[in-house]
């Protein structure tokens, strides 16, 4: 080193270096170098296939994610007011995983839960909880992830616009709930739920866009108001706002790109969330999915009610037809990204998905790992996959402004779409 | 316990009803669940009283997380304080604890907003004296600087905000968080762009690849043609990967076909973001 000493002391630094050095004994190149009986035990396990190509495992996601259906001990106390998005993070990580579909008890057990959390035409955290626009969304997402009439009409239309109508602020962004907080990821959640009951009326969303614009910083990113660092959370929240409402022309998509970009990180692979921070799984979704939008928005795909299965999400077309577009240019990497989420995300021999290694598994980082994994592997849903390691890692592909199976999300709007005008 | 079974001995517990064969039921801890069934009773009666008050204070403790157990607070504390003011002094004293012990919960950054703003002016001194005890734990601490720019950009008191960004980036230059905070107090305070560029280059001097500090001051170049000039002569030879991002946005108006150049060049010596840095070239049209 240097002889500047202390005056070159970072703590950034450190916990980079160190995150890069463990990082990088998971991301093994070549699985013939491992020993024999780890690699005999990595392919009983099922995280490596029988020509050694990193495997998602499937089998174990699907049972950590059904017990946590089953039930969550007392340690879980701390998510009693986010019941409705465990119920979304695991109903949509077993969507992806193709294990939600066969279910018929498991969906009804999910839609009579759901239920039990409305409040005030929305939904409360828990049963007899205030009505909040996050619980709201997740519930919403979960119904969509269902995708039976009976989990749509679990939804009180007036009553839910009535909700949203009152929780837009004067700054033309949304409270999270009566007396609280007023930020891109109220205003997204809010947004994201009109579109799919198709209540965005021109009150609703007037003047929502350069509210969510506002938040773009000097760095190209967005963050949760106006002035706040740029955060790969917020900015997801913030172009999927402009994409929904056909505005992206009010922001810079250039700085926006070159800002995620920078965001995948050079050795681990996977994305960080604001700029000299560490690597995290869940921004695998909120970074990939916010570079996946604004090349749809680059594209146009926004604007047009032919775009293609997996972004439109205007209803009443249904036409297979997709239009001649030029492909999409990916920034990123995804082959990187995808060895982050298999080999270093993943808990083996466990099952379940963490933030990196060193940390526990969660149905939050479980949900937006895979979902991640999913856009990264459909970067352009009119062109074939990537797909890393075994090729039975491919997962269907998930719509990058909700995060939903697109088939779910259109039969949802075909339904919503069918009701009158409020 | 016991305290609260005899406080609330008047009110019968309601049930949690999650309806039939819930999913996700989380096996509550017995007191915990005991404490809900007098809170869903004083959601019904919408009683606000310093028993109702202790109860908040009780369950938050399980939960910090629970939004409707902070909203049902504030009101007792409203309902409160019009007959006793130190009621919301006392708070201030509790709830700077409870953010210590839950340094990155939504619910409690709100609830300290919403105290503040009640109380007005007077507290804006120590809730920035606050933040930055929360800062020195967690430097990157994002409702801590969230709260930090809404109290300024209610109450004022930008002026000592410059020393406290120099402090951070002096502990750690990589800090973004601070970079960024920086730069919101120049725009409030009006700044010589020439002259932050030619500051960020000297703390560049120890810190070449520093990403936060290249795009601070790419940020006064993009709108002030001196500081471009700065920053493009210090480029110019500079080594380093970050020295030549830099230089395709300075030369991407005056000279494209350099600029594409480079971009070209930079899909090698930055392969993670090599297809971006071709679509960067490529836009720009032929380098040499
Ligand atoms: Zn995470």
């Amino acid at each position: 080193m240097d002889d500047l000493g202390a005056m070159n002391y970072s703590l950034t630094l450190l916990e980079q270096e160190e995150c890069e050095s463990v990082c990088a004994r998971f991301l093994i190149d070549d699985f013939s170098t491992v020993p024999a009986a780890q690699l005999a035990q990595m392919r009983r396990e099922g995280l490596l296939d029988e020509e050694n190509r990193p495997r998602l495992m499937r089998e174990k996601h699907v049972q950590y994610l059904r017990k946590g259906l089953a039930g969550l001990s007392g340690g879980f106390v701390a998510l009693d007011a986010s019941r409705p998005w465990l119920v979304y993070w695991i109903i949509h990580a077993l969507d992806l995983l193709e294990a939600l579909d066969d279910d018929a008890e498991i969906k009804q057990r999910c839609i009579s839960t759901l239920r039990a959390c409305r409040a005030e035409g929305a939904f409360g955290g828990g049963p007899r909880q205030l009505a909040h626009l996050a619980p709201t969304y997740a519930a919403t997402l979960a119904l969509c992830c269902i995708g039976s009439n009976e989990a749509f009409e679990t939804i009180d239309r007036p009553a839910l616009y009535q909700f949203l109508l009152s929780m837009k602020d004067a700054s033309n962004g949304f409270r999270m709930h009566d007396d609280g907080e007023v930020d891109v990821r109220g205003t997204y959640t809010a947004i994201a739920v009109a579109a799919l009951t198709n209540v965005l009326t021109p009150q609703l969303v007037e003047g929502v866009a350069e509210y969510a614009a506002s938040c773009q910083t000097y760095e190209g990113g967005f963050g949760g108001e106006p002035g706040v660092e740029a955060h790969g959370g917020y900015g997801f929240c913030a172009i999927a706002t402009l994409c929904i409402l056909d505005a992206c022309h009010l922001v810079d998509l250039d700085a926006l790109d070159a800002w995620v970009a920078r965001r995948q990180t050079s050795i681990e692979g996977g994305y960080q969330g604001r700029a000299n921070k560490l690597v995290d799984a869940c921004y695998s979704f909120w970074q990939g999915g916010t570079a996946q939008l604004s090349a749809h928005a680059r594209r146009g795909d926004p604007h047009h009610i032919e775009a293609p299965q997996g972004v439109r999400w205007r209803p009443g077309t249904t036409s297979a037809d997709v239009p001649a577009a030029t492909p999409i240019q990916e920034i990123v990497d995804p082959i990187k990204l995808q060895r982050y989420i298999l080999l270093c995300a993943q808990v083996f021999p466990d099952g379940g998905l963490r933030d990196k290694p060193g940390k526990g598994r969660d149905y939050y980082h479980t949900c937006y790992a895979l979902s991640g994994l999913s856009a990264s592997q459909h970067p352009d849903c009119t062109a074939p996959a990537t797909v890393s390691g075994s090729p039975a890692n491919l997962l269907p592909r998930t719509h990058p402004a909700f995060n939903c199976r697109p088939e779910k999300v259109s039969r949802m709007l075909d339904h919503f779409s069918g009701l009158p005008d409020l | 316990m016991a305290s609260f079974a005899a406080a609330f001995a008047d009110v019968a517990p309601i049930e949690q009803d999650d309806g039939p064969a819930p999913v996700c039921a989380i096996a509550y801890a017995p007191e915990y669940a005991r404490l809900m069934g007098f809170f869903r009773a004083i959601l019904e009666s919408n009683e606000r009283s310093p028993r109702v008050l202790e109860l908040t204070a009780a369950l938050a403790e399980h939960n910090a997380a629970h939004y409707t157990v902070w909203h049902v607070r504030r009101e007792c504390l409203w309902a409160l304080a019009s007959n006793d003011a130190s009621i919301l002094t006392d708070e201030l004293r509790y709830s700077a604890e409870v953010a210590r012990e839950n340094p990155k919960n939504y619910q409690i950054w709100y609830h300290r907003r919403a105290l503040v703003e009640k109380i007005g002016q007077a507290a804006a001194a120590d809730e920035l004296a606050l933040i930055s005890t929360a800062l020195r734990d967690d430097a990157k601490n994002y409702h801590a600087w969230s709260n930090r720019l809404w109290v300024l950009k209610t109450y004022g008191g930008w002026a000592g905000e410059l020393e406290f960004c120099t402090a951070l980036l002096d502990a750690d230059v990589y800090n973004n968080s601070a970079w960024n905070h920086l730069y919101q107090v120049k725009a409030q305070l009006g700044c010589d762009p020439v002259e932050e560029v030619r500051s960020t280059l000297e703390r560049l001097n120890h810190a070449r690849e520093n990403e936060s500090a290249w795009v601070y001051a790419l940020a006064f170049a993009k709108s002030d043609e001196r500081a471009a000039a700065a920053l493009l002569a210090h480029c110019e030879g500079a080594e380093g990967v970050r020295s030549q991002m830099a230089l395709v946005e300075l030369l991407k108006t005056s000279d494209p076909g350099r600029a594409s150049t480079i971009a070209r060049r930079l899909a090698e010596l930055d392969a993670t973001r090599a297809r971006y840095w071709r679509r960067r070239a490529e836009g720009l049209g032929n380098g040499t």
